[in-house]
C-alpha cells in the first residue's frame, strides 16, 4: 500500500558513523578464527573505514582500494593480538595505507601529466544530476509502496544513516524489530525494484 | 552451524550491525556455509544499490573487493603450508619404497624427540649459527629427515631468534639452529641410501604450477615461507653417481632452489621478518618476467605479494605444488599447522613467474607491479630489469629453477629447453660466482643439462 512518508530524524545533519573515536564495539568472548575476525571486522568497519578513507583521499574508489588492503593486511595478523584492539589497529592502518596513496599521488603529479590530464572532470553534467535525482526518486517510490513501519526503517537507515539503535529511538519500535522490518523490507526491494535501477 | 536465510541477523550483520559473539556466529557461517554467505551478500548488494541511489554513492566495498579479501585468506600457498600432510613415501601404495619417495613431500607438522615422526624444515639458510652437538642427526630417520616440517610448537617470538645457542629439544628446532649441518646431513643420507628399487611413480603427484589470473580482479599472494631441501642431493645422487636423471617429478623445483643459502634481505625489515624483491625479464621467454622474494623470518605473520592487476595478467609460483593429503597415522602423528602460532629462524627464496598485461612495459613509472608486505612495512617493485642486472642470488636461483621445470616438463617454457639451459649456465660461469656453494652446483647444473640435451 502507498503512502506518504514523513522522517523527521532528530538530526538531519549527522548520520550514524563510527570515526576513530567512537567507542569500541564488544570484543566476543567466543574465539574465532583469522577468516572470521576478518568476515566480522568487514561487517562491523566496511562502511566506516571507507567513509574515513574517503576524508584523506577524497576519492571513493581509492578509499575503496585502501580499505580493501586494510582487510588483506588483517589476514597476517595474530587474532589473539589484534582482536582486544581491532577497531584502532584497522583504522590506524587504513590511515597509513591512505596516506601512502596520498605520497604515491602526490609523484604521480610530478611524473605523468598525461594520466591527469586524462581522468575525467569530477563534476558531473546537468543531465546526470537529473538522472541520479530521478533514479533516487523512483527507488524512493518504491520504497513507499512498503508497509509503513518497515519503509520508515529503510529510509532511516539507508537515507539518514541511522543505526538500528537509533532507529528505535525515532520510532519507538525495538531494535529487534527494526532489525526484521528491514530485513524483510530489503528481500521486497530486492524482487520489486526493476533491474533498470540497480 | 546452519544460519536460515530468513534471520534477521544476516541482514543486521550485513549492514554491521551485529557485534560480539552474535557477530561471530554470522561470521563463522559465512566462512562455512556457501548459502549464509550468499544471503549476506546479497543483502550487501541491495544495500549497496540502495545507498548509491539514495545517496549517489555507496560506503561499501564491492563485491568483487570483498571476494578478493576473502581469496586473501585462502589464498593456494598458505592452505597448502598451513595443511597438515603426509609425506607420500608414507602414503599406503608407496609404503616401503624409500627415499626415492621421500623427495616428492608436502608439508606436514610434527614435533617430539627423535625417533618420534620428527619434522624437518628446508630451506635454504644462509646465515647457520652456532652448530648443536646436542643433536644426534642419525637418531632421526630418513623420511623425517626429508619431509619439510616447518613449525615448532607455540611459544613466545623470541627476541633475537638468530642467536639461540641453547641445545635444540625438537628437529626443527635443530634445522632452524643448524641449516647448514642439517642440509649436509640430507645430502649425506640421501647419497648413501640404497632404497630406490619399486618405486611407484603413480603415486607422486604430478601437479603443474598453475596460472592464475591477476588482470582486472588483483592477486594477494601469501609467500610460503619454508620449503625442503632433499631434491638437490637427490638430483646429485642420479646425475653425479649414475650420470642418468632422476625420474620425472621425483624432484621439487622449490626444494632445488632452497638448498642454497642466499645473501640474507635486509631491503625491507620489521620485527623478526626481513624480505627482498627482485624483477626481471625472463631469459627464456620474452613475454614474462620473474618475480624473487627473499624473506626470512622469525614467523607468527604471512608475508604478502600483491600483485598489480594493473599491469600484470596472470601469475604462478614456480613450485610448491601440492601432495595429496592422507589421514594421520600412528606413525605420523600430525598435528595441524594451525595448532602451531610461531616459526622460527626461517628463509625462503621464492620465484614467481608473471606474464604482463602489456609485453612492453618497461616497468619504468611509480605503479608498483609487486608489492611485497609484512605487518606495516612495504617494498614496491616496479622496475623490469634485465637478467644480466639482477643480484648473482637471483640469476643462480633461476637457473635452478629453470633446470627444475625442464625435469618437470612444465608447460609454457618459452625458449627453455636444454642449450638455453646451457647458456645461462655459461653466463652464470663467466659472471663469476662468489658463493662457494653456487659455484659447485654448475658442475651438477652442466651434467643434467646435458642429460636433458641426450
Amino acid at each position: 500500500m502507498a503512502h506518504a512518508l514523513s522522517i523527521m530524524p532528530k538530526d538531519m545533519s549527522a548520520p550514524a558513523s563510527e570515526s576513530p573515536d567512537s567507542p569500541d564495539h564488544p570484543v566476543p568472548e567466543v574465539m574465532e578464527t583469522n577468516t572470521e575476525l576478518v568476515e566480522r571486522a568487514l561487517s562491523e568497519y566496511e562502511s566506516p573505514l571507507i567513509g574515513y578513507a574517503k576524508t584523506i583521499v577524497h576519492d571513493l574508489d581509492r578509499a575503496r582500494d585502501v580499505v580493501q588492503d586494510t582487510f588483506i593486511r588483517l589476514y597476517q595478523q595474530d587474532v589473539g593480538k589484534v582482536r582486544d584492539g581491532l577497531k584502532s589497529w584497522l583504522f590506524t592502518v587504513c590511515r597509513n595505507r591512505a596516506l601512502d596513496v596520498l605520497r604515491k599521488e602526490k609523484r604521480m603529479v610530478s611524473t605523468d601529466d598525461e594520466i591527469l590530464a586524462a581522468e575525467a572532470s569530477p563534476i558531473e553534467s546537468p543531465d546526470q544530476l537529473t538522472s541520479a535525482h530521478d533514479r533516487a526518486e523512483r527507488v524512493k517510490a518504491h520504497i513507499s509502496r512498503l508497509p509503513e513501519n518497515q519503509a520508515t526503517c529503510i529510509l532511516l537507515k539507508f537515507e539518514k544513516g541511522y543505526s538500528y539503535q537509533e532507529i528505535s529511538d525515532q520510532t519507538g519500535l525495538t531494535t529487534g524489530n527494526v532489525g526484521f522490518l528491514i530485513h524483510t523490507g530489503l528481500k521486497k526491494l530486492r524482487a520489486t525494484i526493476p533491474d533498470e535501477l540497480h | 552451524m546452519k544460519i536460515d536465510s530468513n534471520d534477521p541477523r544476516i541482514t543486521a550483520f550485513a549492514l554491521g550491525e551485529l557485534h560480539g559473539d552474535e557477530a561471530v556466529e554470522i561470521a563463522r557461517a559465512v566462512r562455512s556455509d556457501a548459502k549464509a554467505r550468499a544471503a549476506v551478500e546479497q543483502a550487501r548488494e541491495t544495500s549497496f544499490e540502495l545507498l548509491g541511489a539514495l545517496h549517489g554513492e555507496a560506503d561499501m566495498l564491492t563485491t568483487q573487493q570483498r571476494e578478493t579479501v576473502r581469496r586473501a585468506g585462502n589464498s593456494p600457498v598458505i592452505t597448502d603450508i598451513a595443511s597438515a600432510r603426509t609425506p607420500i613415501w608414507k602414503q599406503p601404495a608407496v609404503v616401503g619404497i624409500g627415499v626415492a619417495a621421500a623427495v616428492a613431500i608436502g608439508v606436514f607438522v610434527t614435533i617430539g624427540e627423535p625417533n618420534t615422526s620428527g619434522a624437518g624444515s628446508g630451506n635454504g639458510i644462509a646465515d647457520a649459527p652456532t652448530p648443536t652437538p646436542a643433536w644426534d642427526w642419525g637418531e632421526v630417520s630418513l623420511g623425517d629427515l626429508t619431509a619439510p616440517v616447518t613449525l615448532d610448537p607455540p611459544k613466545a617470538p623470541s627476541a633475537n631468534a638468530h642467536s639461540v645457542s641453547s641445545a635444540p629439544s625438537s628437529l626443527p628446532q635443530a634445522i632452524a639452529q643448524s641449516p647448514a649441518e642439517y642440509r649436509e646431513q640430507v645430502a649425506k643420507r640421501i647419497a648413501s641410501s640404497t632404497h630406490e628399487e619399486g618405486v611407484n611413480m603413480k603415486g607422486f603427484a604430478s601437479t603443474d604450477p598453475a596460472w592464475s589470473d591477476v588482470a582486472g580482479i588483483g592477486y594477494s599472494l601469501t609467500i610460503p615461507q619454508t620449503s625442503g631441501v632433499a631434491s638437490w642431493p637427490w638430483l646429485e645422487r642420479y646425475v653425479l653417481r649414475e650420470n642418468k636423471l632422476p625420474p620425472r617429478h621425483t624432484v621439487r623445483i622449490e626444494e632445488l632452489v632452497n638448498h642454497f643459502s642466499y645473501t640474507p634481505p635486509t631491503r625491507l625489515q620489521e620485527g623478526g621478518f626481513s624480505g627482498d624483491i627482485e624483477i626481471c625479464r625472463t631469459p627464456w621467454n620474452p613475454s614474462t618476467c620473474l618475480v624473487a622474494v627473499n624473506l626470512k623470518s622469525e614467523g607468527g605473520f604471512n608475508p604478502r605479494l600483491m600483485v598489480s592487476d594493473d599491469r600484470v595478467k596472470q601469475i604462478r609460483l614456480l613450485g610448491y605444488t601440492s601432495t595429496p593429503a592422507v589421514k594421520p597415522t600412528e606413525e605420523t602423528p600430525m598435528k595441524r599447522a594451525s595448532a602451531y602460532q610461531s616459526i622460527t629462524n626461517h628463509s625462503n627464496y621464492v620465484i614467481c613467474e608473471l606474464v604482463l598485461i602489456n609485453p612492453n612495459d618497461t616497468g619504468e613509472g611509480f605503479l608498483p607491479i609487486v608489492d611485497l608486505f609484512f605487518s606495516d612495512s612495504r617494498l614496491f617493485c616496479g622496475k623490469i630489469k634485465t637478467w644480466s642486472e639482477v643480484s648473482a642470488d637471483f640469476r643462480f636461483a633461476s637457473t635452478v629453477a629453470a633446470t627444475g621445470m625442464l625435469l618437470l616438463e612444465t608447460p609454457d617454457l618459452g625458449n627453455l629447453t636444454p642449450s638455453e639451459l646451457s647458456r645461462l649456465i655459461a653466463q652464470l660461469e663467466t659472471s663469476g660466482l662468489s658463493n662457494k656453494e653456487h659455484k659447485k652446483a654448475l658442475t651438477t647444473l652442466k651434467r643434467v643439462a646435458s642429460l636433458l640435451a641426450n
